[in-house]
């Protein structure tokens, strides 16, 4: 299986069917049992993806903080923006403000990430994603918590980013429904293995 | 007295600043193995003729970069590995102090390397130990976000291209690096109090991460400090003096805690209390109850 760049890519399928380990084996931090994974053209297995994941994000599923977390959604969504280098404070700052805008949590900016909802502190885990300006963004469950109304809106800002910045976004959900129409390629998984493609 | 009080405070601060560390990053048990090889290497010192110190730093340092290079592919045995190394320098110490004891001035040495010996700490040592803090200063300063983003999530970090083994070999090793030097302070039996206490002190006065890492580095310095001073005055062994504050102030900042707890607990419950009664008597209320 390949994915060109600029499409968003759904993968779905039954608990255990792989889906997380999929996303964690493109980022190298599983390493495959047999066979070879390319991550913008990288073994994973290489020296180099260290490099490579730079130019990517992650949202894992089991992202919920305990109570007693201090850093702020703030501190939180500017640590994305530490591998990258070169960024002043300027910079870092008016990214943050606008994703955060975006996606409706200006407001929780100043707050600890561990009084936030499950929900909030979703959309704070993928704001410190797409701060990043990723090449490859992967989402785990990105609507697990979040509310009904809040999933297109998160999903349309998903789609734009790709759409705009020639991006690919690697969607693990359950959840269709607010991808309809947005996403490009649907993966469907079983058992470990890639069981269906519908778009590329 | 001066130099002994200048070593002890900025030992205290070097290895509570890196007590952070080691528990956020839940580095215990690997440092606690690194502590001993630097016991044993100080043990070797007495067979081998060379200095404590240096031959200390040699061989925590050379197990540290090991233990930071075997621990992606050990994976989760990596802890298992490490006490596995705990056993064979604990045995190592051992047996080097039992051949070391030939003469009276070997004996004074290892008393010196088991439960401190301050007036081994010299100029030339003061200096290592003052270069080492200020590089741990300069490193956490100039990679400060990155540090962050390993604290508070070591798998997303390691997702966004953040170098995570380089910079947990590069802690171990200042932990080696640190455990060393401070061994003539504290000796070897209580190697690890200045390691592990300051940050436990330090989580009973704060929450935050930031000002978790500060106090643990003023809790280790305050306590050798002034337990260098209580040995001083007692005439006790100063690992033991520096220990016995580390625990007091540990204590302290516990009793502090359920105070402002229990103080705290006690406000909430009576602002309801007043919420309650406030609502009780609103005419409002009242009347909102009448059925007319």
């Amino acid at each position: 299986m390949s994915i060109p760049l600029g499409k968003l890519v759904v993968v779905t399928g039954p608990n255990g069917a792989g889906k997380t380990t999929l996303i964690e084996t493109c980022l190298g931090l599983l390493k495959p049992v047999k066979g070879v994974v390319k991550l913008l053209g990288v073994d994973t297995r290489s020296r180099s993806i260290v490099k490579i994941r730079k130019l990517c994000s992650y949202v894992p599923q089991d992202f919920m903080r305990p109570p007693h977390d201090h850093y702020t959604a703030y501190q939180v969504i500017s640590m994305g923006l530490a591998s990258l280098g070169g960024y002043s404070h300027g910079d870092g700052d008016g990214r943050i403000a606008a994703i955060a805008k975006k996606l409706g949590i200006e407001e929780l900016l100043d707050k600890p990430i561990g009084m936030l909802s499950g929900g909030e502190q979703q959309k704070v885990f993928i704001a410190r994603a797409l701060v990043r300006m990723p090449k490859v963004l992967f989402l785990d469950e990105p609507f697990s918590c979040i509310d009904s109304g809040s999933r297109r809106l998160i999903a349309e800002t998903v789609y734009e980013y790709v759409e705009r910045g020639g991006a690919t976004a690697v969607m693990v959900s359950h959840e269709l429904s607010p991808l309809r129409g947005l996403a490009s390629v649907l993966v469907k998984m079983d058992s470990g293995r890639v069981v269906e493609i519908r778009g590329l | 007295m001066i130099l002994q009080l200048v070593a002890s405070a900025i030992a205290g601060a070097l290895c509570g600043l890196l007590g952070f560390y080691i528990n956020e990053l839940k580095l215990t048990t690997l440092s606690f193995s690194i502590a001993h090889a630097a016991l044993a290497g100080a043990s070797m010192s007495i067979v081998l003729g060379f200095d404590t110190t240096y031959t200390a730093i040699s061989l925590a340092m050379v197990y540290a970069l090991a233990l930071g290079l075997l621990m992606p592919r050990v994976g989760r045995y990596s802890e298992a590995l490490s006490m596995t190394f705990f056993t064979l320098f604990n045995a190592l110490a051992l047996a080097m102090i039992y051949l070391g004891q030939t003469t009276v001035l070997a004996t004074a040495r290892v008393g010196g390397i088991l439960w401190g010996h301050i007036l081994a700490i010299t100029p030339i040592k003061l200096a290592l130990l003052g270069s080492v803090t200020m590089v741990l200063l300069a490193y956490i300063a100039a990679t400060k976000r990155h540090l962050d983003a390993i604290v508070f999530d070591r798998r997303i970090a390691e997702a966004e291209g953040v170098n995570v083994y380089f910079h947990i070999v590069l802690l171990l090793l200042f932990v080696g690096l640190a455990t060393a030097l401070t061994l003539v302070i504290t000796g070897g039996f209580l190697l690890f109090t200045l390691l592990y206490i300051p940050i436990v002190a330090s989580a009973q006065i704060s929450l935050r991460a930031y000002r978790r890492q500060w106090i643990s580095s003023l809790v280790g310095s305050v306590s050798s400090a002034g337990g260098l001073i209580i040995s001083y005055c007692l005439d006790l062994p100063v690992g033991a003096s520096i220990a016995l504050t580390a625990l007091a102030i540990m204590a302290l900042s516990t009793i502090a805690r359920l105070v402002a707890n229990a103080v705290y607990r006690r406000k909430v419950k009576n602002e309801a209390r007043r919420k309650t009664v406030a609502t009780a008597i609103n005419p409002r209320y009242i009347s909102a109850l009448l059925p007319f």
